[in-house]
């Protein structure tokens, strides 16, 4: 488990954050999400101790660390040798006891050829191996870039926007290694734009907003599996969406799209579900409903003006309709 | 006009016939400079860095002051200097004034400015990033280094020929610090200008052709070493 108490970066009278209190336990995936120049990349910068904090501590247990870092420098010789340099140095390294140790099943030899091959087949740049850096597309590089820092099994992993230059099928693969890192128990912490990914893939999403850093969750945000057009999230409930995507997935609908009424009406909308309202919040300007749908709870933000017009109280019965257009799938 | 075509030939006569004289010079002039840039390479670079990675107060201060000693005269840093070395001065007694050291002294002061500040901007922009991802990926202080080093060789190997350049041409220093005695400290910029000064064009034209030729193999190996690192 590694913890940060406390924790504050700032660049001279600007704070970039303040107060940050986070735990990242083994064998899950992070992300770190929030707008441009939130501090998302400091706090990895800061995780990764290439600069002290100016307040706080982090305890990280060893500090086994590899870090991708965002736009990475890929070193001017090949690609093979780019994606070895981390096995090489821990080779080299006074403290490295054994090279083999990495290996835990048990063969002492331990090949770093065999490892970098294994993890650009995975990523599949096997054919750029003998090519040097500098001749790379972006989309490759990040590959590379991607490759050295997974090929390490490091128990903490920071990765600073892993997805930019990827296209959708090197998003799959990236996917893909991340869940595999993950079931090898390494803690994954990354800081991204694409919510859709970090909802996807992260056990927790963090967002940093204004200096803090907090649990970011989306309201109405459900798990669970797309079949002809039709995300089921129980046996008894399930939406029409217009997804491509089949499978396991994870979707959200912004409160404001839920239309509420007392009797299902004509409309476009595709979804129309019967719930019971369990609670009614007063948020200032607008009022949280919230309604129980055979065990699935839906949120519908509407005004008060709309909620005295339809005299909804808690235990009333309602239809809860929305489009399918605005069911944001993950 | 005749003068000088007649110069000009006799200058490569002395060149080709392997004149003793002429090779002393060339030879003093390229160990003292090479002596020199050598050592304002390894006070340089790693003051370089020190100033690019660390933020400390004053380091506007000792930037301005790097750029200003890359423009100082020669003959400025060879009369500091001599103030220090003259027989009544504080270091008079090392005996070190009218010596090929008190000549490499001064050139080291020239060529280290020029190597600090150059590794200073080559590390200051986007390379910082190199330091960081060697960390990322587990590098220990020694190792980063080292991998950043590796990284810029090209933008070093230009401050260190940048440094050498300005010392293999510098007639201050060797002039004030060396004296120009014969066989001792007579480098080639002192010795032309003192066999232009005796009318000798010959030899100073060969000198010149000498030293032209330098500067042109300095830049062409690290034209060709630039070639190689990118092929």
């Amino acid at each position: 488990m590694y913890k940060l108490k406390n924790l504050k970066r700032s660049y001279g009278e600007k704070i970039v954050f303040e107060g940050v209190n986070l735990t990242f336990e083994k064998g899950k995936i992070y992300a770190l999400v929030g707008e441009n120049g939130s501090g998302k990349t400091t706090l990895l910068e800061t995780i990764a101790g290439f600069e002290p904090p100016q307040a706080g501590t982090i305890s990280l247990a060893g500090q086994k660390i590899s870090f991708c870092l965002q736009k990475p420098h890929l070193f001017s010789s090949s690609v093979e040798s780019n994606i070895a340099y981390g096995l090489k140095i821990k080779k080299h390294s006074p403290d490295a006891k054994s090279v083999g140790s990495l290996n835990k099943k048990g063969t002492d030899t331990f090949s770093i050829g065999t490892k970098v091959n294994q993890i650009a087949s995975l990523l599949g740049i096997s054919h750029l191996l003998n090519k040097k850096a500098n001749q790379l597309s972006g989309g490759e590089a990040q590959k590379v870039a991607l490759a050295r820092t997974f090929v390490l099994e490091k128990p903490l992993v920071l990765l600073d926007e892993p997805t930019a230059n990827l296209d959708e099928e090197s998003i799959l693969v990236f996917e893909k290694l991340l869940i595999e890192s993950k079931a090898k128990k390494s803690t994954i912490i990354l800081a991204t734009h694409q919510l859709d990914l970090a909802y996807r893939l992260a056990d927790e999403v963090i967002k940093i907003e204004d200096g803090q850093a907090f649990a970011a969750s989306y309201e109405n945000f459900f798990s669970g599996i797309i079949v002809n057009n039709l995300f089921k999230i129980s046996e008894h409930v399930s939406f029409v969406v217009a997804a491509e995507k089949r499978g396991s997935a994870k979707a959200s609908i912004d409160p404001k799209e839920i239309i509420i009424s007392k009797e299902p009406f004509t409309s476009s909308a595709r979804n129309c579900l019967i719930a019971r309202v369990s609670s009614i919040m007063d948020e200032g300007k607008t009022v949280k409903l919230t309604a129980n749908c055979q065990g699935t709870k839906l949120v519908s933000q509407i005004t008060h003006k709309s909620l005295d017009e339809l005299g909804i109280n808690v235990g009333h019965e309602v239809y809860l309709t929305f489009k399918t257009s605005c069911i944001k799938i993950f | 006009m005749n003068y000088i075509s007649q110069s000009v030939a006799k200058a490569f006569e002395l060149i080709v016939s392997f004149e003793p004289d002429v090779y002393f010079i060339v030879w003093t002039s390229i160990k003292l400079a090479l002596i020199s840039a050598l050592l304002a390479t390894l006070a340089g670079v790693p003051l370089g860095l020190f100033l690019a990675i660390k933020n400390f107060k004053g380091k506007r201060i000792i930037t301005t002051l790097l750029n200003t000693l890359m423009a100082v005269p020669t003959v400025v840093i060879g009369l500091l200097v001599y103030s220090f070395l003259t027989r009544h001065a504080p270091l008079g007694s090392l005996g070190l004034l009218f010596t090929p050291a008190a000549i490499i002294i001064g050139q080291f002061i020239l060529a280290c400015p020029i190597i600090t500040a150059m590794v200073f901007s080559v590390t200051q922009g986007n390379n910082k990033h190199i330091l960081k991802t060697a960390y990322g990926l587990g590098a220990n202080n020694y190792q980063a280094i080292k991998t950043f080093l590796l990284e810029i060789k090209i933008p070093l190997l230009a401050a260190v020929m940048a440094g050498f350049g300005r010392v293999i041409g510098e007639v201050g220093v060797s002039m004030i610090l060396g004296g120009n005695i014969y066989r001792v400290t007579r480098t080639m910029t002192t010795a032309i200008a003192l066999e232009t000064s005796k009318g000798e064009f010959a030899l100073a034209l060969a000198l010149g052709f000498v030293l032209l030729l330098v500067a042109l193999s300095v830049n062409a190996f690290v034209q060709y070493f630039s070639y190689r690192a990118e092929k």
